[in-house]
């Protein structure tokens, strides 16, 4: 009965997994030109993000468990600290959507502000790393929010325009 | 587009135990493993998962970054020359004054040429970097890692040809140093002042020393991890906290993390193995 709306819909989420799977793969390749700039979108956790509004908690909560030690490989950081910070991020990320969640543009975009601002405030303040968190780190990881919200927020719009007209 | 997937009760509950079980395996991945464990984990991602980006990241540097590479390194050798010429006199005198009074020959350890690979991370400053061995020979570990301008960090674990090391600016790197004059010593740790600046702080100057802005910090070599004399950071201005009946010290370091490519790692000589001294009654 519902066979036609299933279709559209898996055709859907295989988009929009793809447009987050190529994030990803930016994030990775671009790894070290996107954190030596002052400023810059972090494609990881938009990617992750982006996921947990299309995906159950219970997978976006593997996706960041499988995310986080991969970031660490690159920041040689704490595998465990980065596992457990998207984790929870991956997770309470799909439950906010549940619970939270309108069909808005500008939604998605201060999702992902505020949900990239937590998760990388969390990793700077549990990594321990040099210089620790200070007002100034706080307000360059707002930047980097803000950037992120951007830059995945077009990703998504994009994704969700191309869906409408295919 | 389809956001929402809102969950059934069953489907929630299932969700909650999956995400409280990898995040317990995550505690107890962090809690558990060593640096040793990490360095594991982290280099066999770097070998497999993540093998086509590093790669990649190794070409495009390799190419585009080559022509500033090679004026770095010739600056470099330049200088180096220069303070290799300027040592030779230094060390045939101090070679001669030994004979004299009768010294056994200084054993300096041993420095060597290794790749440093930093660390990147989008979460905060990374205090964490990869040393790799050009000659192919395993180290041990713990290693002192500087540049030509000063001490850089340290090597804490190794497998193979590759070691996992920490930059100053780790909360639990210390060093022993002492003013290059040696009226002074004490230990030198990072520290971040009120505007967020990475700079380092001497702990532990006997009252009475007197240590003035500009004074340089050199390694004193206690420990034995780093060789002694190696340049740590200039004294700026006294710093407020006093321990006891010691002083301390705000200082600026004369090296910073960032992109150094080529360093010197420092392994201490072997201690000196002789026959058994008999002790007779």
């Amino acid at each position: 009965m519902n066979g036609g709306a299933t279709e559209l819909r898996q055709r859907d989420l295989a988009v929009a997994m793809t447009i987050v799977g190529l994030l990803l793969v930016l994030h990775f390749l671009l790894h070290p030109w996107l954190t030596g700039l002052p400023v810059g979108p972090d494609l990881l956790v938009g990617g992750l993000l982006l996921a947990a509004l299309r995906v159950q908690a219970g997978t976006a909560a593997v996706l960041g468990f499988v995310l986080g030690p991969l970031e660490a490989a690159m920041a040689l950081g704490d595998p465990g600290i980065y596992a457990l910070v998207l984790t929870i991020t991956g997770y309470l990320s799909a439950r906010s959507r549940d619970v939270l969640f309108a069909d808005a543009p500008v939604f998605v975009v201060v999702y992902l502000f505020i949900g990239t601002w937590l998760a990388r405030t969390a990793l700077v303040a549990l990594g321990g790393g040099a210089g620790g968190v200070t007002a100034g780190m706080l307000a360059l990881v707002a930047l980097d929010a803000l950037a992120t919200a951007v830059v995945c927020g077009l990703a998504d719009a994009l994704t969700s325009s191309f869906v409408r007209r295919a | 587009m389809h956001y929402t997937t809102v969950g059934q009760p069953r489907t929630r509950r299932r969700d909650l135990v999956v995400a409280a079980a990898l995040s317990a395996v995550a505690v107890v991945l962090s809690a558990g493993l060593d640096a040793g464990g990490e360095m594991v984990v982290v280099q066999t991602l770097r070998s497999t998962a993540l093998r086509p980006f590093i790669a990649t990241h190794e070409v495009f540097e390799a190419r585009v970054g080559l022509t500033a590479r090679v004026e770095r390194l010739e600056a470099r050798a330049d200088s180096l020359a220069v303070r290799v010429l300027a040592t030779a006199d230094l060390e045939d005198e101090n070679r001669q004054l030994r004979a004299l009074l009768e010294l056994p020959g200084r054993e300096v350890g041993e420095f060597f040429v290794a790749e440093l690979v930093p660390g990147h991370t989008a979460a905060g400053e990374t205090s964490g970097f990869q040393l790799r061995t050009s000659t192919g020979l395993p180290f041990e570990p713990p290693l002192a890692v500087a540049t030509p301008d000063g001490l850089l960090g340290v090597v804490r674990t190794a497998r193979g040809r590759v070691g996992m090391g920490e930059y100053w600016t780790h909360p639990d790197f210390r060093v022993a140093v002492t003013s290059s004059d040696g009226a002074a010593s004490g230990i030198v740790r990072p520290f971040v002042d009120a505007n967020g600046d990475q700079l380092m702080l001497l702990q532990g100057v006997p009252f009475q020393a007197e240590v003035s802005a500009g004074t340089e910090l050199v390694t004193s070599g206690v420990g034995g991890i780093y060789p002694r004399g190696l340049p740590v950071g200039r004294v700026l201005a006294e710093h407020e906290q006093q321990l006891g009946w010691t002083h301390s010290f705000l200082v600026e370091p004369v090296v910073r993390p960032g992109q150094q490519e080529l360093v010197v790692a420092w392994r201490p000589a072997a201690p000196a193995v002789g026959p058994a001294e008999v002790v007779t009654p």
